[in-house]
C-alpha cells in the first residue's frame, strides 16, 4: 500500500487518542482534585529507501545528506503526562471538604473488596463522607464519595457518633467536639508526598494506584515518603477544583482536530493518487 | 523508440515519493522538535543523441541531449528554529539557538539510547523515570556535559538557561547540548532522534565561546513544518503525478497508434 495513506492513517489514529485524553480532561473540567493529563507526539520510525544502485557514490559531490534517502512513517503519541500543578482553591464552609495546598501531597484510602482485603490508592478529591462502620455502630467512617477508607497515621480514620462539630488543623490533626463538652482526638491524616508522580496509574473514581513497582526495583519508599506534620498543608472547608484549563484545553482540542483533517486531507491525496495510477489504462 | 515513456513512469514515482514525505511532515505538526523534510529532485543523467546512418557525413552529428528521467535524490531536513510553546510542565526544555559559526550547524541535546549509542534530538519533552533520572519520552537517558546522567529527586527541579539543574538547591548537573557543524550529515531515526552518519559524537558546546543559545523551562519547540507549504505542495504533487500520467497516457495511444495503424492494410 501507498506509504502516504499508511504515515496519515496510523497518525490519525493516535490523534484520536489526544483528542480522546483532552475529552477526558474537559471532562472533569468540574471534578474536585483531578489532574490533567497532557499529550506530546513524538515522529516515527524513518525508513532508509536506497533508490541509486550505488546510494553512497553516485552523486557523492551534489548532495547534502548521507546516502539514501530516509522517509518516514508518521507520528504517534509519545507519553501522556500527569500534571500536578494545583488547582484553584474553593472555599465551601462544608466540615468535611479538604484541600491539600501542597500539589505533592495526596490522601491515602484503602479500598475493600468482599474478602476484605484491601488495596491502596492515593487522591487529592477532599470531599469526605461519613459512613457508619459495620461493625460498630458508636463509630462513623471517614470516607470518600465512593465509599473508600480515608487513612490517618493510625489506620482508617473513625469518628466517633454523636459528635457535635469536626474540626481538622492545618496538619492534618481531626479534633471532634462531642455534644457533651467533651473533644476527642480521632486521628491525623496520613498524607503522603508522591515523588514520582508519573508513576501512577489512573484506577478510575479519581483515584491513583502505583502499579508494578517491583517490575522498576523500586520500593514505596523511592516513590513516596510521609508527610511530617508541621509540612502537611490541609485546608478545611475548602476543595480543590480541577487543574485543567479551559482555554488551554479547547486551544489544545482545536489544534489536534486540525491536524486530524490535515491527516485525513493526505490520505484523500494518497487515495486519489492511487486512483490516477489505476487509470493509467 | 519511445525515450520519454520511462521519464514519464519516473516522475510519477518521483511525485509519490514526494507525497510520502510531505504527509509525514503533515503527520508531525504537533510533534514538539520535529524538523520538516524537503524534497531535492534530480534529473536522471542525460545522454546524448545522435543521428544514425551519418556515414555519409563527415564525423558525428549530435542531435542533442535528452534526460532519462526524474528522481527523489535527498530528504533534506530543514534545521529552522521551531516557535516556543509554554507547557509549564517542569520536565520540558525548549532549545532555543543563537548564532552557531556554520551555515549549516545546529544545536541538539544529547541522549543515550538503550544500546548506549549517542544520539541527538531537539523534542525536549523530557520526563522522569522511576529512579530519578532525566529521560526523553521513549526512555533514552538525558544525558549531562560529564556525559552521564543526571538524576533528580523528583519533578520539582530548576533548569537555568545555560541547562544547569537545580534540585533541593543543588546543583545535579549540567544538560548537555551538542554542536553539529554540519547538521545535514545527521540521519534521522526516528522517536525525534538523530544518528551522526560518521559514527562519531558531536562536540558540546561548552567551552565553544561562538556558541550562543538559550534552554527554557516548561517551554517545548513546536514542530517547524509550515502546514500551508506542506499542503500546497501536497496539492501540487499530485497534480505532477497527474500530469505524468497523462503524458504516459499519450505515449500508450501513441503506441497503440503505431501498433493497430501502421502496417493496417485499410
Amino acid at each position: 500500500m501507498n506509504q502516504g495513506a499508511i504515515n496519515a492513517a496510523v497518525t490519525m489514529g493516535q490523534l484520536q487518542k489526544q483528542i480522546d485524553t483532552i475529552g477526558h480532561n474537559l471532562a472533569n473540567l468540574n471534578t474536585y482534585g483531578y489532574k490533567r493529563r497532557q499529550v506530546e507526539f513524538s515522529d516515527l520510525l524513518y525508513q532508509q529507501v536506497n533508490n541509486l544502485p550505488i546510494p553512497e557514490e553516485s552523486n557523492a559531490d551534489n548532495r547534502l545528506t548521507p546516502g539514501g534517502i530516509r522517509l518516514g512513517s508518521g507520528g504517534a503519541l509519545a507519553e501522556t503526562n500527569v500534571n500536578l500543578k494545583l488547582g484553584a482553591i474553593q472555599e465551601t464552609g462544608r466540615a468535611l471538604d479538604f484541600a491539600l495546598l501542597d500539589p505533592n501531597q495526596f490522601l491515602q484510602i484503602d479500598s475493600m473488596d468482599a474478602n476484605g482485603d484491601t488495596t491502596r490508592m492515593f487522591t487529592r478529591d477532599g470531599a469526605l463522607y461519613l459512613q457508619p462502620d459495620a461493625g460498630n455502630a458508636d463509630r462513623l467512617n471517614l470516607v470518600t464519595k465512593n465509599g473508600y477508607f480515608v487513612i490517618g497515621t493510625n489506620g482508617p480514620i473513625q469518628i466517633p457518633a454523636g459528635y457535635d462539630k469536626i474540626e481538622v488543623a492545618e496538619n492534618g490533626t481531626i479534633r471532634v467536639k462531642m455534644r457533651d463538652g467533651s473533644a476527642v482526638e480521632a486521628g491525623r491524616l496520613d498524607l503522603v508526598n508522591i515523588l514520582r508522580p508519573q508513576l501512577l496509574e489512573s484506577v478510575g473514581g479519581n483515584a491513583y494506584a502505583f502499579g508494578d513497582l517491583q517490575g522498576l526495583n523500586l520500593n514505596e519508599n523511592d516513590v513516596m515518603q510521609a508527610v511530617p506534620q508541621q509540612d502537611a498543608q490541609v485546608r478545611q472547608g475548602a476543595l480543590e477544583s480541577s487543574n485543567v484549563d479551559l482555554a488551554t484545553a479547547m486551544t489544545r482540542l482545536l489544534n489536534a482536530q486540525r491536524a486530524y483533517q490535515f491527516n485525513a486531507r493526505a490520505v484523500t491525496i494518497a487515495d486519489e493518487s492511487a486512483g490516477v495510477i489505476n487509470n493509467i489504462r | 523508440m519511445f525515450r520519454g515513456f520511462y521519464a514519464a513512469a519516473s516522475g510519477m514515482l518521483t511525485q509519490m515519493r514526494r507525497e510520502e514525505m510531505l504527509t509525514n511532515n503533515l503527520a508531525n505538526v504537533n510533534t514538539p522538535g520535529f524538523k520538516a523534510d524537503r524534497a531535492a529532485i534530480r534529473a536522471f543523467p542525460q545522454m546524448l543523441i545522435e543521428r544514425m546512418g551519418g556515414d555519409a557525413l563527415p564525423g558525428r552529428t549530435p542531435i542533442g541531449s535528452v534526460a532519462t528521467g526524474v528522481y527523489v535524490q535527498e530528504t533534506i531536513p530543514l534545521f529552522r528554529q521551531g516557535d516556543l510553546k509554554d507547557t509549564g510542565n517542569a520536565t520540558d526544555v525548549a532549545l532555543l539557538q543563537g548564532q552557531v559559526p556554520d551555515e549549516a550547524g545546529a544545536l541538539f541535546f544529547a541522549v543515550r539510547n538503550a544500546e548506549g549509542e549517542p544520539r541527538y534530538t531537539r523534542n525536549g519533552n523530557f520526563s522522569v523515570d522511576g529512579l530519578g533520572r532525566i529521560v526523553d519520552n521513549h526512555g533514552d537517558f538525558v544525558l549531562g556535559t560529564d556525559g552521564n546522567t543526571i538524576t533528580v529527586n523528583d519533578g520539582q527541579f530548576k533548569i537555568d538557561s545555560d541547562g544547569t539543574v537545580v534540585d533541593n538547591g543543588r546543583v545535579v548537573g549540567r544538560l548537555q547540548v551538542a554542536y553539529a557543524a554540519d547538521a545535514y550529515g545527521l540521519v534521522k531515526e526516528g522517536n525525534g532522534l538523530y544518528r551522526n552518519a560518521s559514527g562519531q559524537a558531536l562536540p558540546s558546546v561548552v567551552g565553544n565561546g561562538e556558541i550562543r543559545y538559550q534552554l527554557k523551562q516548561g517551554f517545548l519547540e513546536t514542530s517547524n513544518v509550515d502546514v500551508q507549504k506542506a499542503m500546497v505542495e501536497l496539492m501540487e504533487a499530485f497534480r505532477n503525478l497527474q500530469a505524468n500520467q497523462q503524458v504516459l497516457k499519450a505515449y500508450d495511444k501513441t503506441m497503440g497508434l503505431a501498433v493497430n495503424k501502421v502496417g493496417s492494410l485499410n
